[in-house]
Parts: C-alpha cells; structure tokens; sequence
C-alpha cells in the first residue's frame, strides 16, 4: 500500500490474518519532507507495542477528581512497579 | 516499588522508588526526608505561581497590586525562561493569556518534576519516577524498565501507545483537551484537529513546552518541534487518528 497522505509517501505493509489487519510495517517513508517529520501511525501498530508492565499514563492533565477515577490512581494504590 | 502520593498544583502527584532502594532503616528515612522536601517544593511554586490562589504572588500581579519588576527573583526567572521557550517556539509558546494576564502555569508544574528530581538525587536516589498529572520524569531504570502508557483522550481507561523511557528520553508530558478542556489558549488560525500531543525529551520542561506548543499551534508548531528539537512526538487528532515520528516509533519497540 503506498499512500501520499501530505507527508511526503508512505509505504506500508500490511498484514492480514482470518480477514483482520494484525500488523502494519512502515516499509519507507518520505523522501520530500525529511524524516524528522510526523506522519500517520496506525492504531493496530500501538497496540501490538502495548505490554503489561505499565504503571504510569500521560495524557492531558487530570484534576485532582478525575486521578481518584483513574487507573493511575488503582496504580499507585497497588504499588505497581512497570 | 515504593508509591507515595500527594495532591499538589490541582492535580496528584507519585513518585516511585524500588523497594530495594529504600530497604535499609537509613535509606528508609532518607527517602521520607526527600519526599518531604519533594511536597514542599510543589506546594511552594504553587503558592507564589497559582492564579487560583488570591494571596499568590502571581494573583497580585494579575491584579497589578505588584509589579513584574518588583516581582521576586523566583518571578522573574519564570517569566524569563517562559519567554525564552516562547522564542524557541516561534512566539506559539506564551506566558500571557489572551487577556494579558500572566499565566506561568505552562512552565511551573516541569519546574516542580524537575525540582522533586534534583531532590531525590541529592538524597542519593538513582532510580526513580515522578508523574505530576500525567507529566513524567524518570531517572535510571528499573529491571523491567520504566514503561510508561499514553491515555486514549476519547477514554481515559484505554491507551493508544506505550512506550520505554530511556536516559536520552527520560521525560514525557502530554498536553489537550481531555481532562480540563480548553485550557490551552489556540491562536484563532489553529487548526484544532489536534486532541493530545505527547513528547519525549530528554527534560521536563522541553517535552512539557513543546507538549503545550504542538496543541496551541497545530501542524506547524508540530514540524517545528520535530525538526528543531531531538523529541519523540505522538499526536492523537479530534477523528481518533494518530501521527508519530520516527523517533517515538523506536520508543515504543
């Protein structure tokens, strides 16, 4: 697949398991804009990075209300080390 | 691994220490000692920088009962370093609000992190965390390594990224609309189709900065931050999609 998405060309693989896409390997991306730049990620790419060793979020900050919702706060409270 | 918890700068802040470290009766006490003077050097920037406290200083002079140049010293460091990074960003980075008044807010929670870390270190900890509302600084690294999530703005509960930090990119702050809505000032030509920008750096302040940047000043201030600066950058848009640079995707292997 390759796509021009405004960030210069992007060309991935993607690989199809039982019909569902299970990994997409940037294969190159860009030559116009420089590599340093940002471009397009998939979500399916994140999620196979995602482990169980994690015990710290970032995201926008919470306010003292929402960390006591927050799973960072059932982090701390069990003293999870990631 | 040692949690401690405190509620500081409107938010909570942990920090986290291995057990092994803090094994000892006298390691034991030193770090109480640091975390002490860990919650006393946030609960002191938020005195003197809070807009939300009437006595601070920063609220008197949001009322100019006091005069920046009358200001005192710790003051006038923030500005100057505020309007250094609004330099260092094209002018997207800024210390005043849209009505003038002077917020330091984007800088004083990092000052805080990096504070509570020069803290810990001079108690001879090496291997630490402090997450400030979702700001992270880490130090050294534990055996399984500091893997550290990016929450989904959508639902907090999901994460759309993890990553390790490294020596080299041993901060992360994410900045948006999630949690306390609107609370980054866009300039009006922003295109706003940025929810939540996440950096990497090698300090707080940077990743926290150009964090702020990246949201307040959209796709531009974006290329600026990965070109000018050695950043791993994650950026979650408003339809849900992500966009990455190179450098976070090496993070997140």
């Amino acid at each position: 697949v390759a796509d021009d998405a405004g960030y210069g060309d992007v060309q991935v693989d993607v690989v199809f398991a039982n019909g569902k896409i299970t990994d997409v390997v940037f294969v190159s991306a860009n030559a116009t804009k420089g590599r340093s730049q940002a471009f397009p990620l998939l979500r399916q790419e994140t999620l196979s990075a995602q482990s169980s060793n994690i015990s710290n979020i970032s995201g926008a900050t919470y306010t003292t209300d929402a960390y006591m919702r927050s799973i960072q706060s059932a982090f701390d409270a069990a003293g999870f080390s990631g | 691994m040692s949690v401690h918890t405190f509620a500081t700068m409107g938010t909570v802040v942990s920090v986290r220490v291995p057990d092994a470290d803090s094994a000892s009766p006298d390691r034991s006490m030193a770090l109480e000692s640091a975390i002490a003077a860990v919650t006393s050097a946030f609960h002191a920037l938020d005195e003197r920088f809070s807009l939300y406290r009437e006595a601070s200083e920063a609220s008197q002079i949001a009322r100019a009962d006091l005069a920046l140049a009358d200001a005192s010293d710790e003051m006038r460091a923030a500005y100057a370093e505020s309007l250094e990074w609004r330099n260092r960003t094209n002018y997207t980075f800024t210390p005043h609000r849209p009505d003038g008044v002077l917020d330091l807010s984007g800088t004083i929670k990092a000052l805080g992190i990096q504070r509570a870390a020069d803290e810990l270190t001079a108690a001879g900890f090496i291997t630490f965390l402090i997450n400030a509302g979702g700001d992270i600084l880490s130090s050294g690294a534990p055996t399984d390594g500091w893997r550290v999530g990016v929450a989904d703005p959508e639902n907090g509960d999901n994460l759309v990224a993890a990553v390790e930090l490294s020596e080299a990119f041993c901060a992360m702050a994410s900045s948006g609309t999630a949690e306390r809505g609107e609370h980054i000032w866009r300039r009006p030509d922003t295109d706003t189709s940025f929810r939540q920008a996440t950096v990497v750096a090698a300090d707080i302040m940077t990743a926290d900065v150009l964090a702020t940047t990246i949201i307040a000043g959209g796709q531009e201030a974006l290329d600026q931050a990965t070109t000018n600066f050695d950043v791993a950058v994650l950026v979650v848009k408003a339809d849900g999609s992500l966009l990455a640079n190179e450098k976070f995707q090496d993070l997140m292997k």
